[in-house]
């Protein structure tokens, strides 16, 4: 901020998240009302507020501890190096407030830290949030019509303010473990969010059971429709919409990567700090988009939940690798993940009676895991970072990333904490309530009221 | 005069300014009063949950009868 460039970089960085940030809420609103269109009608209210209320649960968590690990927590700690410190992030630190970047009250603050994180710290938790909104609510949608709000959100503070940002810390900083160790490459988060997100859902599934009468005494699956098909559409649209800003977000906007001293060259990174163009990520997303949506349509026979589901999925199976893919691997790659989750969704459906009430954990969990591992031989031997002594990019580093992300992080936490709430008795609820609709109270009394309403216009 | 915020005046250099909210040094209490809050509202809705589908599920039950 002590020149005419560097404050224009900074403040144009912190304006460039804060814009990401708005878009990735378009996400939530998606999110939201796909939600409440795949459920029934006598569970649609407790459904949106299941949901709606993730949102304060994560941001307090998040704010109260989930930023400080994202930084504490790059090393391991204990695999490349001890806790991290990271004063800024602190929840009880000046620099998560409102701070004009000059001398630190905090000893242990330099003037660099207030230089940097005084203007970019908001902007950069809250783009960390939104993507912790995501995870939890990418869970919210394969839990609908039987957990118990209370039990949901305990399970969404922990993935959104704990084991993601876990997972963040070690496969997408520029300095984490991961990266170092195993070279690790996830530049839009296929594994990191979505294979993370798909392991959990998948673990509290398991524990939660099916819905009522989902599946038959033969054990074939029963349809559950829709309950307002639009409601899908118009979520799935947004959630496309809300993408973009997670793409961005996944971006630093501006940065000076010439290696040498004397001379400049700036551009977009990723999260690794290694180049990419926002121009790159554009031809990627659209068609990564594109062939998701043409294998869903064509495996589905045009059904629009597969449909739309597929473009979503197609994006996350090229994520990982979308930095430096050329469009038709991005597209190829995206025909391959949403057609492999597909057929994955159904076979775990049948086989384990397993009621994923959204195909969360197909589109987020199986693609995303897909495109971690499909990163590792498509960019194989590319660096994973611009520091010397990092691991390169290979199919055996991403494997075990993908397995670190699906099952060490997602899979395994959720299983004990889902396992510990039905212990309880707090995961579920009662099977009469659920037979009769999460709504049947409020349903009733306002029938009861218009009933009151029309007779009194009678009289 | 009181004041519960570090600034005096804008007309000063700004490179000097640091945290511009009241109360510097009271974030520690502050955090912990947020964190109780926020607790609190989670013990509240596991309980009143677990009150409310118990009403609910006899409720039904006697109307089946």
């Amino acid at each position: 901020m002590d020149n005419e460039l560097g404050g224009l970089t900074v403040i144009f960085t912190e304006f460039y998240y804060w814009v990401t940030v708005v878009l990735m809420f378009l996400i939530h609103v998606g999110f939201c009302l796909y939600e409440v269109g795949c459920a029934r009608e006598k569970h649609k209210l407790n459904t949106l507020m299941k949901n709606a209320m993730l949102i304060p649960m994560i941001t307090v968590g998040f704010f109260f501890f989930g930023w400080w690990l994202y930084f504490a927590m790059q090393n391991g700690p204990g695999i490349t190096g001890g806790l991290k410190e990271a004063p800024w992030s602190e929840p009880f630190n000046e620099l998560m407030g409102p701070h004009m970047g000059g001398e630190p009250l905090d000893e242990r603050l330099t003037a660099a830290d207030t230089a940097t994180w005084a203007r970019l710290n908001g902007v950069f938790w809250a783009a960390f949030l939104l993507f912790s909104w995501t995870v939890g609510s990418i869970l919210s949608g394969a839990v609908i019509e039987r957990i118990r709000s209370g039990a949901f959100w305990i399970l969404a503070i922990l993935v959104g303010c704990v084991t993601w940002v876990v997972d963040a810390a070690w496969g997408w900083s520029d300095s984490g473990w991961m990266v170092k160790v195993l070279g690790y490459h996830d530049a839009y988060a296929s594994g990191v969010i979505h294979g993370l997100a798909g392991g959990s859902a998948l673990a509290i599934l398991i524990h939660l059971g099916p819905r009522l009468e989902r599946f038959r005494p033969d054990g074939t699956p029963r349809v559950f429709p829709a309950h307002n098909v639009w409601l899908v559409a118009i979520g799935m649209f947004l959630i496309y919409t809300g993408f973009w800003g997670f793409y961005a977000a996944c971006n630093v906007p501006i940065l000076d990567i010439d290696p040498a001293e004397e001379t400049s060259f700036f551009s977009a990174t990723t999260i690794y700090l290694t180049p990419t163009t926002l121009s790159a990520i554009t031809f990627n997303f659209l068609m990564s988009l594109a062939g998701g949506m043409i294998v869903g349509y064509w495996v589905s026979s045009g059904d629009p939940f597969w449909t739309f589901q597929g473009g979503l999925g197609g994006i996350i199976t090229a994520s990982a690798g979308n930095d430096l893919y050329h469009p038709y691997q991005a597209f190829l790659l995206a025909i391959l993940g949403v057609y492999c989750a597909y057929r994955l969704h159904y076979w775990v459906e049948r086989k384990f009676k397993i009621d994923d009430a959204v195909g969360a954990v197909a589109i987020h969990g199986y693609c995303g895991s897909i495109g971690v591992i499909a990163a590792g031989f498509l960019l194989w031997g590319y660096p994973s970072s611009i520091y010397e002594g990092y691991a390169p990019i290979t199919p055996w580093g991403q494997l075990a990333g993908a397995a670190i992300m699906f099952v060490g992080l997602g899979f395994i936490p959720c299983y004990l904490l889902a396992w510990l709430l039905k212990r309880a008795g707090v995961l579920r609820i009662p099977r009469s309530v659920e037979l009769a609709g999460l709504d049947h109270v409020i349903l009733a009394d306002e029938k009861a009221q218009l009933e009151e309403l029309a007779s009194a216009e009678r009289s | 005069m009181l004041s519960t915020g570090p600034v005096e005046t804008w007309q000063s250099n700004p490179t000097e300014l640091g945290p511009l909210y009241p109360l510097v040094g009271a974030e520690t209490i502050m955090f912990v009063a947020s964190l109780v809050v926020f607790v609190a509202f989670l013990v509240w809705k596991f309980k009143s949950e677990q009150v409310k589908y118990d009403q609910q599920a006899k409720d039904l039950i006697d109307q089946a009868r």
